[in-house]
């Protein structure tokens, strides 16, 4: 694992998980989203329900413990980082990450 | 015409009521970008337009039970929810309750604080971080009624995988359907004790909400029961139905119990169907939301709709339907809605500047 993480948000859901980048700005472009991708995102809403189901973990730039992204990741287990403020700037698409929900940090692969 | 002190038993669980709420509004405001990233609107305008019309309708619905000689018992098992109650509390701060009279305001907080009493088994703010619907007795009931229906998750691995993946599409669901008020659907509540493990319970009413949303008229089911069994979990649960779990809830469940309707769901065959045919509901509702993502008449309308729709059971109770204060609802929201300023973000003030800001707007004492 690099050293330095990439990204620093709050950690809204525990675990590790690695996989490609997808960064979703609005709710058409969650197609592009396939099963064990990374959903990084703004902020989350129920349009994005069915990458949600794909995802294997969720990055976003706002929101905090309570925010949806959050209570949707503690129901499916997955990781999630939150508030990271920058990710859908920072993170481009096809790029390998491990995210660490329980820290709230992203590491570039 | 009541006198202002007249009652003051209920003043400090009111002044309580209001301090619970204030710290939600802006807890929550804070979880979702600082107040400025709601969708599909920001609270302050939804609840602007609805505010007065669903206060004067709940003190209504209440009043016109009572007369009939139904206790506040018999209303609170109407209610079933009380985070659905709390819920309701988010209006209060609304500038357009002003047309409601001193006596209206105080019969209406008088109200909410006993029913929360009732519902919530002596902790009506959830004081201690959980919301403890079933007393004791009632959770014992619950506890035998299913124990012969529990899945042990280390057993049935796909079990706890379905479940999971049902309840993560439940809260989007929920959220399609009530938007920023999930808990008007979603009610968790425990954290209780049994033995060495804790208790939690998940359930959902008015999924099936056909009469609200036509869209979502073939879900599978109106109302969804599990009851979980955990270790090693903490769980917390927070005035308006928020919940957070350390670790989350798949991680930790050794067992639950699953009812739909009331009947029970105990086999994987039955589970992977119920999911299946949630899914595709779900599926359809939210390309449905991003087909009207721009279309601002429809979502105002749904917004103004999903506020009473909830109190279905009470306008049933009275022989009447929920829909027929709709068309003065939208009347007012047309007339206003274009007037409604939203609050800037908190920005650097503290929860304690917030909170005294927010209980000025909502004392009328």
């Amino acid at each position: 694992m690099p050293e330095e993480p990439i990204l620093q948000g709050l950690g809204a859901s525990p675990g590790e998980a690695r996989g490609k980048v997808k960064v979703i700005l609005s709710a058409r472009e969650i197609k592009k989203l396939e099963e064990g991708d990374i959903l990084v995102t703004v902020m989350t809403n129920p349009m994005y329900v069915v990458a949600l189901e794909k995802a294997s973990a969720i990055i976003t730039d706002e929101g905090g413990m309570l925010c949806h992204a959050a209570i949707v990741a503690r129901e499916f287990g997955i990781p999630c980082v939150v508030g990271t403020k920058t990710a859908t700037k920072v993170l481009k698409d096809n790029q390998e990450v491990l995210v660490d929900g329980s820290e709230g940090k992203v590491y570039l692969l | 015409m009541a006198q202002k002190g007249k009652y003051i038993c209920c003043d400090d669980l009111i002044t309580q009521l209001f301090k619970a709420t204030a710290e939600v509004i802006y807890d929550t405001d804070m979880q979702h970008g600082d107040g400025r990233d709601y969708w599909p609107f920001h609270p302050v305008f939804l609840d602007s337009l609805v505010a007065p019309y669903v206060f004067k309708e709940i003190l209504r619905l209440i009043q016109t039970l009572e007369e009939r000689d139904y206790t506040l018992t018999d209303i609170a098992r109407l209610f079933h929810s009380p985070t659905k109650i709390s819920n309701y509390q988010y209006l209060w701060p609304m500038k357009t309750l002003n047309s409601l009279s001193y006596d209206e305001k105080y019969s209406l907080a008088k109200y909410f604080v006993e029913l929360l009493v009732l519902l919530r088994n002596g902790e009506p703010f959830c004081e201690r971080r959980r919301n403890l619907v079933w007393s004791r007795e009632e959770l014992h009931q619950n506890l035998e009624r299913l124990e012969n229906h529990l899945i042990d998750v280390k057993k049935n691995p796909k079990m706890g995988e379905l479940l999971a993946k049902l309840e993560g599409l439940l809260v989007s669901y929920a959220e399609s359907i009530y938007f920023y008020m999930i808990d008007l659907s979603r009610m968790m509540h425990g954290p209780y004790k049994a033995g060495k493990s804790k208790i939690f319970a998940k359930e959902y009413l008015h999924l099936r909400a056909g009469d609200l949303w036509d869209v979502v008229s073939d879900f599978p089911f109106d109302h969804y029961l599990e009851v979980g069994y955990y270790n090693n979990i903490d769980i917390q649960v927070f005035f308006m139905g928020h919940t957070h779990s350390n670790p989350p809830f798949p991680k930790a469940i050794n067992k639950f119990a699953l009812t739909v309707d009331g009947k029970v769901i105990d086999t994987e065959e039955e589970l992977e169907a119920l999911y299946g045919k949630t899914k595709d509901v779900v599926e359809k509702s939210a390309q449905v939301l991003i087909d009207h993502s721009e279309d601002t008449e429809f979502l105002m309308k749904k917004g103004i709709d999903m506020f009473f729709y909830p109190l279905k059971p009470l306008y049933e109770e009275v022989d009447e339907t929920w829909k027929s204060i709709l068309p003065d609802v939208y009347d007012f929201a047309y007339e206003i809605k274009d007037k409604i300023k939203i609050p800037g973000p908190w920005g650097d003030w503290s929860k304690e500047k917030a909170v005294k800001h927010l209980l000025k707007q909502m004392e009328f004492r």
